[in-house]
């Protein structure tokens, strides 16, 4: 127990430290700029090199905290949820690594460094979704969230080689202001950083790898795959967006992956039968709508998305991970009725599926508030956007939005009402469906206090507030009458519940593919690229031999060999000079 | 007539001269002819030699060289002592013998004038021949002996018949001499060059560097395991020294001539020695096919002598050399007495089941192949390349850079096999020998060095010209 105390102990003591670095931020309009050892940008010859200075703002801070208090409260909730698990040191201990791999990639002004921690967490990310490598699905989702976000590395290498190049700097300060002298090549780093945020954003069409990717254990679905590391992706759209913001190329492609992603991952979310596969494409379609605010131009408001965006499913995440440990399952089936058995986590997911819903007065409302005020102000056409992308933008966000609060309510619905569909053969559930451990429920609590903390201060947009909500009532009450009308929710036609079969490229044709291919380099490999060392080996091996023989102790042939080697050197001596 | 004579120069050597007279007097007149009586008497001569040699205060590439001979004697004098007790050695020729060749070695390396060079080459080859044929009884030791006096007297004449013509053609023999008399443009450009290749010959046959390289798998393997560290060590580093000496001082002026003689020599040298390697099941044998090998990475340099690290690679090289062999030769030495063979089948797990012995070959290994850990090997693989690339031979140094790799396939091996896990027990000796000991204290002490070396390449680097 105190040997699982220690981990959390660690993980505080890097809270603190960044809280201390980045709270008086917060309020704070000038950018603090630290820098260890080397100066800043110096706009010297483009060289790869690490440095560790580190930039922080405002919003840089405010992920910051949102990173290290989640992961804080993650390792609180793991000691309950995974505590007894034979290898929970190296999970703990990857948590650390991976924050440490966050902070890196928030606060550094050096894309080299950005780019070793956004590695970094692509690797704790795949360390962490086979932690139980016993099963071959956790095995399979970790490989194949791997490779897929293997394609969005290569997108930001690229980025910032081409950044680099166009701008003599591999600092993102020193980018900028070259930037703005003279605007260079946005549209290709603007698509070179888009390929980086569809991937590792799981974005459309990238996007399969983040509903496989759930056998990874529960707080760790919460921490990478919902509040941080795929989170990222839209904080690096936000970071770089003065570099490509002048091409409408990008970000009309930018506008058109965010509102296909966003309806998509809404419309699947509601199909679902596993509480947990849903709140996934929940977050899929969540990330888009943060996309959507940096392609209309307004990228702060996608960042104070993806804090309330953290916070609340982060909570809806634990949340589940607390019913499954009760009912020992995350299919929708072996839920319902949880309402009484299990009050605080009740309570808290109502509050997360508010904030997911869009309700007044949680901070989810607000920001998607924001976003969708920053869409309506793209319509006029002069924000870079042209006004038809932004309208079908805001209409196409508009119905999400009622998507989202109607499986919002559905989920909710399914799981703590009802009679129990998972309940024993005497209609009842079982004895030991109760309440999470304290550990559990503990952090449940403070984020469910932060989903409506965070609201606090936040703008209201008086018409796209009154129209978003309207939408998201009309939705929420359109489940509650079905559902009070006896319906079962399980409205999932057939191309939906088969998810657009969408997943079979990489499922399937990559895959038979890949095998062709890789058969074809195995043998080239093989019968031609080998040779050379191979050939190499056998003459090494036949002249080795030869000299064997040659070294027969017969005198008269060394001498042989000296006198004809003298002559040899003499040639050489009198030819050459 | 007086002759004049350089003390500075012939001092130490007259010394170990006279310390092996005092050896084989000592031996003849004790009538139990134990190895100490001998042996006793040489230490003491090479340690006064030392003393001598710094005692003069001397610098350059000839001090670095005697100190390098001076040493390696001493270690060879240490470790010989795992031969006490086998009657088919005689002690006190072998210390006179080892004293000879060795105090031959110093005169090479300090030779001023052809001559002096020609007489103190034979001074050290004949010893050592002698030496390889020591043993008793021993029909391979003299049939090695036999192939290396033939072998050795044929590179003389050449070496002579070189330094006649050259003596024709510039009327001196003094390096000094004929370092003026070669820039003169009346001389015959086409007779300098066969004099100077000739000349070259006699010292390159020394150094075991191809097409002159027949005899030395021969005589390493049939003499006795110190006499081989001895050549290839000792008589190494001298011939080596003389060489640089000579064409340093006395035919610069005919670097066009020998320049790609040695370059052209030093890559087929490093070449054939490593190809020979790669298929010797015996330690020594793989030995003597590597020494061959590392003669032509000590040559490479040589090209770029008149270069800023023309002079100081070599030397660095050949010190950290001739202390990686002999830590080796010794380990073997001690192995060949306590287990009875230096078959690398023999010597599996021998870095698990007798640490003592086997981590120091394991360190000596890696020293010779430039790996890391033993960092010191690498950075003097460096230092040769790097004058080598300096003096735009790149060919040259592409070469040492693929013989690199190729030392590293047969070095690593024996690592592999040394590091492996034994299959059985090892047959031990019953009951080792006591002067055994003395054989482990000089190993152990030689891969101390070597490892103070690799943390602190510094020491050695700085502290040689």
């Amino acid at each position: 127990m105190i040997r699982r105390w220690g981990y959390v102990g660690i993980t505080a003591v890097l809270a603190v430290v960044v809280a201390i670095w980045a709270v008086p931020e917060l309020g704070r309009d000038t950018v603090t700029f630290v820098t260890i050892g080397q100066t800043g940008p110096d706009g010297g010859p483009p060289l790869p090199s690490l440095s560790p200075d580190l930039l922080i703002y405002p919003g840089t801070a405010q992920i910051l905290l949102l990173a290290v208090g989640v992961g804080l409260l993650v390792q609180i909730y793991s000691t309950a949820y995974l505590g007894h698990h034979p290898r929970y040191r190296s999970y703990a201990l990857v948590i650390v690594l991976f924050l440490i791999a966050m902070i890196a990639v928030v606060g550094t002004t050096n894309l080299w460094v950005l780019l070793v921690g956004w590695e970094v967490m692509g690797l704790c990310s795949y360390l962490l979704i086979g932690h139980e490598w016993e099963s071959p699905v956790a095995r399979a989702g970790a490989a194949k969230a791997f490779l897929v976000t293997r394609i969005a590395d290569l997108g930001l290498v690229m980025a910032i080689i081409v950044i680099g190049e166009t701008y003599g700097t591999y600092d993102i300060v020193g980018a900028q202001v070259a930037q703005s002298e003279q605007p260079r090549h946005a549209t290709l780093i603007g698509l070179l950083v888009l390929v980086a945020v569809v991937g590792k954003s799981a974005q459309f069409p990238l996007h399969t790898w983040l509903p496989d990717a759930m056998p990874g254990p529960t707080p760790i679905t919460a921490l990478i795959h919902a509040a941080t590391m795929v989170a990222a992706g839209v904080y690096l759209a936000a970071r770089l967006f003065q570099l490509y913001a002048d091409s409408q190329v990008v970000l009309t492609a930018m506008a058109v992956v965010a509102a296909i992603t966003m309806l998509m991952g809404a419309l699947f979310a509601w199909v679902q039968t596993d509480l947990k596969r849903a709140l996934a494409w929940s977050t899929v379609s969540q990330l888009a709508l943060m996309l959507a605010a940096v392609a209309v131009g307004d990228p702060e408001a996608g960042t104070d998305h993806l804090l309330a965006h953290g916070v609340f499913k982060a909570l809806l995440f634990l949340g589940c991970g607390c019913v499954m440990l009760a009912v020992g399952s995350s299919a929708l089936s072996s839920m319902g009725g949880l309402r009484r058995r299990m009050p605080v986590t009740f309570w808290t997911m109502t509050a997360g599926f508010a904030a997911l819903a869009g309700l007044v007065p949680t901070a989810g409302f607000f920001t998607k508030d924001s976003v969708l005020h920053a869409i309506e102000r793209a319509t006029d056409g002069d924000r870079g956007l042209a006004a038809g992308t932004a309208w079908v933008l805001l209409v196409v966000a508009l119905v999400t939005t009622f998507v989202t609060a109607a499986y919002a309510t559905r989920l909710w619905v399914l799981t703590f009402f009802g009679a129990g569909h998972g309940a024993g053969p005497h209609g009842t559930l079982g004895q030991d469906v109760r309440e999470a451990p304290l550990a559990m429920a503990g952090p449940l609590v403070v984020l469910a206090v932060a989903t409506f903390a965070l609201s606090v201060g936040q703008p209201l947009h008086l018409g796209t507030g009154l129209l978003s909500t309207v939408i998201a009532v009309a939705g929420v009450a359109a489940v509650l009458v079905a559902a009070r009308r006896g319906s079962t929710l399980a409205w999932a036609p057939r191309p939906l519940a088969a998810e657009l079969w969408l997943d079979r490229p990489f499922s399937r044709w990559i895959l038979a593919l890949g095998t062709g291919a890789s058969r074809v380099v195995v043998e080239l490999d093989r019968e031609v690229v080998d040779v050379y060392p191979r050939g190499g080996e056998s003459l090494a091996a036949t002249i080795s031999r030869g000299l064997g023989l040659a070294q027969s102790r017969n005198v008269q042939r060394y001498a042989t060999v000296l006198a004809v080697g003298v002559v040899m050197l003499v040639v050489i001596g009198v030819v050459v000079s | 007539m007086t002759i004049p004579v350089d003390w500075t120069v012939a001092g130490p050597a007259t010394v170990v001269m006279i310390g092996a007279l005092v050896a084989l007097v000592v031996d003849a007149s004790y009538s139990r002819r134990t190895w100490l009586g001998s042996g006793l008497p040489a230490t003491a001569a090479v340690l006064a030699g030392i003393a001598e040699l710094l005692r003069e205060d001397a610098t350059g590439a000839p001090f670095a060289f005697s100190l390098v001979v001076l040493l390696g004697t001493l270690f060879v004098v240490v470790a010989s002592n795992v031969m006490n007790f086998e009657n088919a050695m005689p002690p006190g020729e072998y210390h006179f013998l080892l004293m000879s060749a060795s105090a031959g070695a110093l005169v090479v390396v300090s030779a001023r004038d052809v001559v002096t060079l020609v007489v103190a080459l034979e001074l050290l080859s004949l010893p050592s021949i002698a030496l390889v044929g020591l043993r008793q009884g021993d029909r391979a030791a003299i049939r090695s002996a036999w192939t290396f006096f033939l072998a050795s007297v044929v590179s003389t004449a050449i070496t002579l018949m070189g330094v006649s013509l050259l003596y024709g053609v510039t009327g001196t023999l003094e390096y000094a001499g004929l370092r003026e008399a070669l820039v003169d443009p009346d001389v015959p450009g086409s007779v300098v060059s066969v004099a100077v290749v000739l000349t070259v010959v006699g010292l390159l046959f020394k150094l075991g560097a191809v097409p002159f390289h027949a005899w030395v798998p021969d005589a390493y393997g049939g003499t006795s395991v110190m006499v081989a560290g001895f050549l290839s060590a000792v008589s190494k580093a001298a011939s080596l020294g003389a060489l640089l000496v000579l064409l340093a001082e006395a035919l610069p002026g005919a670097h066009d001539a020998w320049g790609p003689v040695v370059a052209v020599v030093a890559a087929v040298t490093m070449t054939i020695g490593n190809l020979g390697a790669l298929r010797q099941d015996d330690a020594v044998g793989l030995l003597a096919w590597s020494s061959i090998a590392q003669a032509g990475f000590m040559l490479a340099p040589v090209v770029a002598v008149s270069g800023p690290y023309g002079l100081s690679a070599p030397v660095q090289y050949v010190a950290v050399y001739a202390l990686a062999n002999l830590v080796a030769f010794a380990a073997l030495a001690v192995v060949l007495r306590l287990r009875g063979s230096t078959r690398l089948a023999d010597l599996r797990g021998m870095a698990r089941n007798d640490p003592w012995m086997g981590i120091p070959l394991v360190l000596a290994a890696l020293t010779l192949a430039g790996f890391p850990p033993a960092v010191i090997g690498l950075v003097t693989k460096v230092v040769v390349i790097r004058p080598v690339v300096l003096d735009d031979h790149v060919w040259l140094a592409v070469v040492m850079g693929v013989n690199v790799m190729l030392g590293l396939a047969y070095y690593l091996r024996l690592v592999v096999t040394l590091c492996g896990r034994a299959e059985g027990e090892p047959y031990v000796s019953p009951s080792p020998p006591i002067s055994v000991r003395f054989a482990k204290s000089t190993v152990l002490i030689g891969s101390a060095t070597l490892v103070v070396l690799s943390a602190w390449p510094d020491l050695l680097l700085s502290h040689l010209p």
